[in-house]
């Protein structure tokens, strides 16, 4: 199965054997062309997908030392993402399908990063339970049927990752702030400030970071940002991103060892580009609730954007039977 | 007769059509509905009336633009993919030359006229042609212009060829209809043969 990655900021193709063997991933970031922008603009990455797509194309079929005519299917990205990027994949995809008469499978690519514990640990016991965290998304499933990720909560405003690029913006970190945070938060002390966890109802397994990212603005700014943003040392800007990086990880395993309690799930995995924080991972392992649970951590290349976890559901699904029609559409909106 | 796929994505309304063997194959729809997701069906669908498969294809037209960059970027993708593929010829056009050929009949000979499609952000693509007697030759090929600039370029022209909003020209506006794919294959000596076509964008991303 050949996958196609197009949704946001990475041009990836991969090519995985039997829903779980992962022959070749290719991966193409666009980090350094969305920088100057301070975050992705959509027009920079459609154009950066077609220009790259078919080199990767041939890439991955050489690295997994295969010629077209051995693919069985082709398997893309079809929701959700930005349309323009979500087009140029759909388009090769398609393109792909119909000369060389081969099955096309659209994939959802939550449903995939919730599949890439499957990739990581064929074995995982169902059901499982799944976060996925990145700068576009952050929602629980509860996955009883390999393929079927039912959606238990999901942000109200910001995505997780979304709120650590403006607090890393707000610190002067740069682009990603994912990563920038992370580092300068390694020398910090994660109990200099104390920022609220915004957990909603006692029972709801949505989230919110809206108002911890608020917090920080106005821990720098004052109230009402009434004063400009300060100089910080460098020591300062350590304490305050780890602060912050504790408020919104502690935040996401409250959450999943809440969700854990309330499912019978055997298996707990995470996914999405927050998954290779390793302060998550951390307290992830340490929390009490999901012990005696499976956890499933997928190496740092299946968290963020690949084409591997696409091709590796798409071949799951194709054995269930799934095929699309050369007419399916690219969809801004997933499940 | 070779047989010839045509690709026409750079315009609102987006269309494909095949040369098979001189007989003119065209769905006569507009693919752009649902962000042009039925186009590579339609392919398929025409190759099939033919009797024929992709790998048949001789030769591939496609419209580089300047037009939708979305669009474009769709158009190109599927002819780029196909050329990995099989063994075809691609020959490029310019949306300036659709629009051209679809009021060349109208143009006195050796009238100068100008084609001008909205940029956006107050800019226009402009591009100027002649009615030569051997055909519509290609005087200056498309730019993005301010409204200043476009009054330079234009000068001397006799009338403004457009596909919807109308420029700040004090000429004659001939509004061309949406041209179809099967209309690029009557430019042949306009077209240019080329392996690796990349839309023509004339603009900064932001």
């Amino acid at each position: 199965m050949l996958g196609i990655e197009t949704s946001c900021d990475e041009t990836a193709v991969a090519i995985v054997r039997n829903a779980r063997d992962v022959l070749s991933s290719v991966v193409h970031s666009q980090v350094a062309l969305h920088a100057p922008y301070g975050g992705v603009v959509p027009e920079v990455a459609g154009r950066s997908h077609l220009d790259r797509i078919l080199p990767f194309y041939r890439s991955a079929l050489a690295k997994a030392g295969l010629t077209a005519d051995q693919l069985d299917a082709i398997a893309v990205t079809h929701r959700p993402g930005l349309i323009g990027c979500l087009l140029v994949g759909l388009s090769v995809a398609k393109t792909l399908a119909l000369t060389l008469e081969l099955p096309l499978i659209g994939v959802d690519h939550i449903q995939a990063h919730v599949d890439a514990a499957f990739l990581a640990e064929p074995e995982s016991e169902l059901p499982l339970l799944a976060l996925v965290a990145s700068g576009g998304h952050t929602s629980l499933y509860l996955v009883r049927e390999r393929g079927h990720a039912e959606r238990l909560g999901a942000t109200r405003d910001d995505a997780a990752g979304e709120a650590l690029d403006k607090a890393a913006a707000m610190l002067g970190l740069g682009y990603p702030g994912g990563p920038a945070l992370e580092r300068a938060a390694a020398n910090g002390n994660r109990s200099a400030v104390t920022f609220k966890r915004v957990l909603l109802a006692p029972d709801s397994l949505d989230f919110s970071f809206s108002g911890v990212k608020t917090a920080l603005l106005y821990h720098l700014r004052g109230p009402g940002c009434v004063r400009p943003l300060p100089d910080l040392d460098k020591a300062a800007r350590a304490d305050l991103a780890a602060s912050f990086q504790e408020a919104v990880m502690d935040t996401l395993v409250r959450k999943l060892a809440l969700a854990a309690a309330r499912t019978d799930a055997r298996t707990v995995a995470i996914g999405g580009g927050v998954a290779r924080n390793t302060r998550l991972r951390e307290l992830l392992a340490d929390d009490a609730t999901l012990k005696g649970r499976h956890l499933v951590f997928p190496p740092l290349d299946l968290c963020s954007d690949n084409a591997a976890m696409i091709a590796g559901l798409g071949g799951y699904l194709l054995a269930q039977g799934k095929r699309d029609p050369l007419a399916l559409e690219a969809v801004a909106k997933g499940i | 007769m070779p047989l010839r796929l045509a690709v026409e994505t750079a315009f609102p309304t987006v269309s494909v059509a095949l040369d098979a063997n001189g007989t003119l194959l065209e769905p006569g729809v507009d693919l752009s509905a649902r962000r042009a997701a039925g186009l590579h069906a339609a392919v398929a669908d025409l190759v099939h009336q033919a009797d024929a498969t992709v790998k048949n294809l001789d030769e591939v037209w496609v419209d580089v633009g300047p037009g939708s960059y979305t669009g474009l970027r769709v158009g190109i993708a599927l002819v780029r993919t196909l050329a990995e593929l099989v063994d075809v010829e691609i020959k490029t056009l310019r949306s300036t030359d659709q629009l051209a050929r679809a009021v060349q009949g109208q143009m006195a000979d050796h009238a100068d006229f100008v084609v001008c499609l909205d940029a956006r952000r107050n800019r226009w693509y402009c591009a100027r042609y002649r009615v030569a007697s051997d055909g519509l030759e290609l005087v200056e090929a498309p730019t993005c212009l301010t409204p200043e600039e476009l009054h330079t370029t234009a000068s001397g022209a006799e009338a403004v060829v457009t596909n919807g909003a109308a420029p700040p020209l004090d000429l004659p506006v001939i509004d061309a209809a949406v041209p179809s794919a099967g209309s690029l294959f009557e430019l042949a000596h306009l077209a240019r043969v080329d392996p690796e076509p990349a839309p023509i964008y004339l603009m900064a991303p932001v």
